[in-house]
């Protein structure tokens, strides 16, 4: 089963894993052990039908003796295990150590920042565990509970109240300007990328793949994402240096949808991700946007539209929240708009003395 | 406002004052500073290590790494950044392990390896670095040294270097943005 030569030891059957079964399959000879997600499709007669789903994931049998595993959590590589020793949840990413280029970049950088990173609203990585040959390593994270894009699908009655908004904006810009006091710009925040617990509405920011220095930016690239919609136009445009307003924008997007459920700027594609932008906000020119003719030469490729009201745009937010989110969203604004800080700080301080956390 | 009135009252300028250029990222500059500092007392090399923790290694012969890392770097046209930062490594691995003459170049270039991964945009394979050892060593032992390295750093990294301060400083002493690099060569 496994190479074909290689003897399968033992074969158990542990885990139940949704209406798949979970085989976890263990090899004396390889370091890495095999599970295999067997999808089983009840037919009508009585034999089922056994398909074997090719998308395997290697779990090193290293991470055995101290970690159990409950779940998969997402295609993304994610696991819900939990500790031997501890018995707490952890969500665990297993990353394999590429043969010829040695431990990935990104990873480097990923591990690095998080040990340095210590704040209630980020993601804490919990150890790292490494194989013996170091062909894999394990990441273990605290425990990731669902993703603000699940949260929002799976309690639309609380993200209707104004006051778990709040909080959950306040968590996430506390994040966020916590990146850029130790000059980080984050660059990925979406929903997919924010987790919360939904008991106690603790959120937590995660996904440190690209983050650069904010005074130094010689490095990294920011078109490797696929998901557009909350990224800031001067990535879209291509602008070389970057401000923490791009986190900012992000945020104002993550905001418009909380209260919409759908992103503010729906698109596929960057060129259309910026049409959809400059529709909503009005495409930019000299007045709007000091220098945009020098940046993007091309600007008038694009249909000339006016600012639409963000009021229709977001129905159910008050006159607060859009001013709010007006700013954060705007192509081009005093320095206020660069810093998630002053928001975080200026915004709803009442919250803090509801019971919360922060 | 309490800080300005200090700041007129002592004669000093206010070099976070300027809120209109995003990139100097006045509001944060502070508390970025602060931060970096901070990182920089917690993970600082020995300064005596030559003595106490290395035996085979003298400090001529990290002296000559440095030159020939230094021009590794121009090869390969590498920024500064990573320059500093592999030194940095260099140190902090040596004020915790015992390495033998023999493996101070390996530790170099997999030191550079590691700084190149977390500080460029696109770094030189593995390959690259072995190459321009002339092949003293192999690709292999270069990968067990950066795992090696990794684990006994802890996966820490991100420390400031002298570079990471010297951009405040000049800015502190207003030299022209013109000029920029006299200044680095000197460091």
């Amino acid at each position: 089963m496994v190479n074909g030569d290689k003897e399968v030891q033992g074969l158990q059957l542990p885990y139940k894993y949704e209406n798949s079964l979970l085989l976890y399959i263990s090899s004396h000879n390889c370091e890495i052990s095999l599970l295999l997600f067997v999808a089983i499709w009840e037919t009508q007669n009585t034999q089922a039908k056994v398909q074997i789903n090719l998308r395997c994931s290697f779990i090193g049998s290293f991470l055995m003796e101290k970690y159990e595993l409950i779940k998969e959590k997402n295609k993304r590589g994610f696991f819900e295990g939990r500790s031997l020793i501890t018995s707490k949840i952890v969500t665990l990413k297993q990353l394999v150590v590429h043969p010829v280029e040695g431990v990935p970049a990104s990873l480097i950088k990923e591990i690095s920042l998080l040990h340095e990173l210590e704040n209630p609203n980020v993601i804490r990585l919990l150890e790292v565990v490494n194989s013996k040959h170091q062909t894999t390593m394990v990441l273990v994270y605290e425990r990731m509970e669902m993703d603000l894009k699940g949260f929002m699908c799976i309690y639309p009655t609380v993200m209707t109240s104004p006051w778990t908004r709040k909080v959950l904006l306040r968590q996430i810009l506390n994040a966020v300007s916590f990146f850029h006091s130790y000059n980080l710009i984050h660059g990925k925040i979406k929903p997919e990328n924010i987790f919360v617990d939904p008991d106690t509405k603790v959120l937590k920011v995660t996904d440190f793949i690209w983050p650069r220095s904010i005074l130094n930016q010689d490095s990294g690239d920011p078109h490797e994402d696929s998901t557009y919609n909350y990224m800031a136009p001067e990535i879209l445009i291509e602008q070389k240096q970057y401000t923490t307003a791009l986190d900012v924008w992000s945020v104002g997007c993550v905001f418009a949808e909380m209260v919409t459920k759908t992103p503010l700027f729906p698109a596929k594609t960057e060129f259309h991700q910026l049409l959809k932008i400059f529709s909503i906000m009005g495409t930019p020119h000299e007045e709007t946007w000091p220098g945009i003719d020098e940046m993007h030469p091309h600007s008038y490729i694009y249909s000339r539209s006016e600012p639409k009201d963000l009021r229709e745009l977001v129905p159910g937010l008050e006159p607060a929240g859009i001013d709010l989110l007006n700013i954060e969203v705007s192509l081009y604004d005093d320095h206020e708009t660069y810093f998630a800080k002053v928001f975080s700080l200026a915004l709803m301080p009442n919250v803090n003395n509801m019971g919360i956390f922060l | 406002k309490g800080s300005s009135n200090i700041h007129e009252k002592l004669m000093i300028t206010d070099i976070d004052s300027d809120q209109k250029d995003p990139k100097l990222c006045s509001l944060y500059a502070s508390e970025i500073y602060s931060n970096l500092r901070a990182a920089e007392l917690m993970r600082r090399p020995r300064s005596d290590f030559m003595e106490t923790v290395q035996r085979d290694v003298t400090q001529s012969m990290r002296g000559v790494l440095v030159d020939w890392l230094v021009e590794v770097c121009e090869e390969y046209k590498m920024v500064p950044d990573t320059l500093y930062l592999t030194v940095y490594l260099i140190d902090l691995f040596l004020s915790q392990q015992y390495i033998e003459q023999q493996k101070l170049q390996l530790l170099g270039i997999t030191c550079m390896l590691i700084a190149s991964k977390y500080e460029e945009i696109c770094s030189p394979s593995v390959e690259e670095f072995c190459f321009i050892t002339d092949s003293t060593y192999t690709k292999s032992e270069v990968l067990k040294m950066e795992s090696l390295v990794l684990n006994y750093l802890n996966f820490q990294l991100s420390a400031p270097t002298a570079k990471t301060f010297l951009r405040r400083f000049l800015r502190a002493a207003q030299a022209s943005s013109q000029i920029p690099s006299l200044e680095l060569e000197f460091l």
